[in-house]
């Protein structure tokens, strides 16, 4: 099923249109959209909490809350922000459990940067270097809309998401990306 | 102040990068987009940074597959493991019933809070809908809905071809003001629904006991009248009432329609008392038949009727004549049953007598099942047989109810019918035989239905249209087989083309030719069953053994042919069938057989989507023709 048509039919769910009550069928829904959704969501909370692992089981445990709320007929307007949201939650509940911010970030960059870029080994070091120059100097929030930017959520969602306006979004993706902008004249 | 205007407020201010880049992203609003376009196309300064945006942006996205690829590696492992865990999960948080209700209660909730609006739009224009095209206070939709149920009900319990409806309706007479209720009669009617006739006659203390009465409701005839059967039971208004609308004392929706349907009122009322619907349909007041109220008792579990009755005076204190039906019962139209609806053969019984004629009585089909094969039916069937009638044309011989015979049937050609008329008549020119030619049919109705029940086999799919072997660039499943085996030296590609679409079309054929061989032996068995055939001559009984021998012998010579094709072919090996003999194998398995036989052929020698897996398609088909030939 393509992501798009598994996301409709949860959303038309969460919004209760569908009409069934039956957990089986609920579980199947669930489990379509986890499988489509996997990736996307995955990819924002490993780069939040930098562990593989621990990216996995928040996802998995966003679903399931996801499960209980369609259960108990409460309504989602966006099913797709609410599950960022609830990922992005986990995840920075996470993180404070643990102590730290989050850093994965960088070491996510370093890591990309070091595989499958073409050219002589001076270039990926040169790259490597300007690509953590640049995400170190993004703050939180600016990684975090960059981020969710990248995963193709609108300005509004990713506001629901990380509870802030649409204009602040676009404000902080545009400072975000003046930052790469600024590192990338420089090392040019 | 020079007195000149300042410069930088003439120029438009850049835009910020925010708007920028929303911008790109199509965030922006209409008109904010229309006035960033405007500003874009006049502004260097603007365009430039816009550019450096896009590239940052393709700087920072050229980062990312690399990281989803490496996710998405080991993803089904991780959505079975996402299922289990999903499924424990609902298992240990099982909703209490209160929860339920809660969420149920929070869903409609939500919904009317979020379309307000909508929900009361719909509820007003369901209300004005009901008002304008129900009569709600007078429970009128909710009489006649149940009434629309019970009719339904009834029409499910309908008689097949050739059964009639047997119902016994006991009388009633119960005064309310002096709490007496008496028994007056019972009535039994048989009702054929393909005639539309119905024969009544009734039976108790007040009734005569000798009447037999014949009744045809066609929808427009008025011919008849109950007046005879009924008068000694009502005051002579209601009688000429139930006379003037033919209504017969029956418990059912029709019966109470027809009962109701000059009543003078259009109201109605329901009710439930102890597990049953009680429909209420008043009289108009004065009705000329004195009747104040009819009224239905509808079994609540099942919506079958369980009594009429007629009121006299008020339902308190009044008089009721109540129909209870006591036993309802469908069998197959004998002949002895078809005379009863023939006022000219009266039937011979003591507790009987008939009415003066109508009518010409109207003689009718009759069913395999209850009557007797005669030595004439043995003799028409062997002249179809004689001329291949019994192969796939749908002829059949019927007994009619005034004892006779009737072949009748349908096929495709003048010519045809000429042949199958001669071989008829060299039996008894006397008999009647109709046979249709398509255009000839006004309606399917001229047709009787057939005299037994049809078994559980579909014919095949019968081949000619569709025996090419090859047909385009398609090709039959053993076409490499078969041009192997027929390709010879100096021959071009499409002779030899033409020699396999001749074999695959003589295999088609065959196999055709033995189910219908089958379905005519199966038809024999059918109409001469060892029931049917006990009053049958010696002769009769041989010459119908011949005519099964003879499908027998054709069926199995097809295997033997068959089998001698596909070894000549080189389909299966030389010599793996035995001679062909004749096995006496009961109709029904040599049915399935060649059916069997024919589908298989099918899929081999023909074009078809569905491509079978060769090898053991031909295995089963010789397996097959060994089992139908010996």
């Amino acid at each position: 099923m393509q992501r798009s048509s598994a996301l409709h039919l949860a959303q038309a769910f969460a919004l209760d249109s569908v009409g069934s009550n039956r957990t089986p069928a609920l579980e199947g829904i669930v489990v379509e959209l986890y499988a489509t959704m996997r990736v996307p969501l995955l990819s924002y909370a490993y780069q939040v909490v930098g562990s593989q692992g621990d990216a996995e089981d928040l996802v998995q445990v966003a679903f399931l809350r996801l499960f209980d709320q369609l259960r108990r007929h409460e309504p989602i307007q966006n099913l797709r922000s609410w599950l960022y949201r609830v990922v992005h939650n986990l995840a920075i509940d996470s993180l404070r459990r643990q102590g730290k911010e989050d850093s994965a970030l960088s070491e996510w960059a370093l890591d990309r940067s070091s595989e499958g870029a073409p050219g002589s080994a001076e270039d990926h070091l040169i790259q490597r270097q300007q690509i953590a120059g640049s995400l170190q100097l993004l703050n939180v929030r600016e990684k975090r809309c960059l981020i969710l930017r990248a995963e193709g959520l609108s300005y509004k969602e990713i506001g629901e998401v990380l509870s802030i306006s649409a204009k602040a979004v676009s404000v902080y993706l545009a400072r975000g990306l003046k930052k790469f902008e600024v590192r990338d004249e420089r090392s040019a | 102040m020079n007195g000149r205007p300042d410069r930088r407020k003439l120029i438009p201010p850049h835009l910020a990068d925010s708007v920028l880049l929303s911008q790109l992203d199509g965030e922006l609003s209409r008109s904010e987009a229309e006035n960033a376009r405007v500003h874009l196309e006049s502004c260097w300064t603007c365009r430039r940074r816009l550019s450096l945006l896009e590239s940052s942006i393709e700087n920072f996205l050229d980062q990312r597959p690399p990281l989803q690829s490496n996710l998405s590696l080991d993803g089904e492992q991780r959505v079975r493991q996402f299922r289990e865990r999903l499924a424990r999960h609902a298992a240990d948080s099982e909703l209490t019933f209160a929860e339920t209700l809660r969420a149920h209660s929070q869903s409609f909730v939500s919904a009317l809070s979020a379309h307000r609006a909508a929900v009361l739009a719909s509820v007003i224009a369901t209300c004005v809908l009901a008002v304008m095209f129900t009569d709600v206070l007078g429970a009128r939709v909710s009489a006649d809905t149940l009434l629309a149920k019970v009719q339904t009900a009834e029409n499910a319990q309908r008689p097949a071809a050739h059964q009639v409806t047997r119902r016994a309706v006991r009388l009633d007479r119960i005064d309310h003001h002096s709490e007496i209720t008496r028994t007056l009669a019972t009535f039994t009617s048989i009702e054929d629904p393909e005639t539309s006739d119905t024969y009544l006659s009734s039976s108790g203390e007040s009734a005569p006991a000798t009447t037999v009465h014949r009744e045809r409701f066609d929808g427009k005839s008025s011919a008849g009248t109950t007046v005879g059967l009924l008068d000694s039971q009502f005051p002579p208004s209601i009688a000429a009432y139930f006379a003037s609308e033919h209504w017969l004392p029956t418990v059912t929706v029709e019966a109470f329609r027809e009962l109701i349907r000059n009543r003078g009122l259009s109201n109605s009322s329901v009710k439930r008392e102890a597990g049953a619907f009680v429909l209420l349909y008043p009289f108009a007041e004065g009705h000329p038949s004195g009747i104040s109220a009819a009224q239905l008792r509808v079994d609540a579990s099942n919506y079958t009727a369980m009594g009429l009755s007629v009121f006299l005076g008020s339902l308190e204190n009044g008089i009721e004549y109540r129909f209870t039906p006591t036993s309802t019962s469908t069998e197959t139209r004998t002949a002895e049953i078809a005379r009863l609806f023939s006022p000219h053969e009266p039937v011979n019984s003591s507790l009987t007598r008939s009415l003066p004629a109508r009518e010409p009585a109207r003689v009718m089909p009759l069913s395999y099942t209850g009557t007797k094969a005669t030595d004439q039916e043995v003799r028409l069937n062997a002249a179809l047989h004689q001329a291949d009638a019994c192969m796939g044309e749908e002829i059949h011989v019927f007994p009619m109810s005034d004892g006779s015979l009737v072949v009748q049937g349908l096929v495709d050609r003048a010519d045809r019918r000429d042949v199958i008329r001669k071989a008829l008549q060299t039996v008894d020119q006397s008999e009647r035989a109709q046979i249709f030619l398509p255009q000839e049919l006004r309606s399917s109705a001229q047709l009787f239905n057939l005299p037994y029940s049809t078994p559980e086999i579909s014919q095949p799919r019968l081949a000619g249209r569709q025996s090419a072997a090859v047909s385009g660039s398609q090709q039959v499943p053993l076409y490499e087989q078969l041009f192997q085996h027929f390709s010879k030296p100096g021959a071009s590609k499409e002779e030899t083309e033409q020699q396999i679409n001749a074999f695959s079309e003589e295999a088609v054929n065959l196999s055709r030719e033995s189910f219908l061989h089958a379905w005519a032996l199966m038809k024999l068995d059918l109409e001469f069953s060892a029931q049917r055939s006990s009053e049958l001559s010696a002769a009769s009984v041989q010459e119908l053994e011949r005519m099964r021998q003879d499908h027998r012998r054709k069926i199995a010579s097809i295997a033997r042919r068959q089998s001698e094709m596909l070894a000549q072919a080189g389909v299966v090996p030389q010599g793996q069938f035995a001679t062909v003999s004749i096995k006496n194998q009961d109709a029904e398995t040599l049915l399935h057989l060649t059916r069997e036989q024919n589908e298989l052929v099918l899929a081999l020698f023909t074009v078809s989507e569905a491509t079978p897996e060769t090898g053991t398609a031909v295995s089963r088909l010789a397996n097959l023709l060994h089992r139908i030939g010996g």
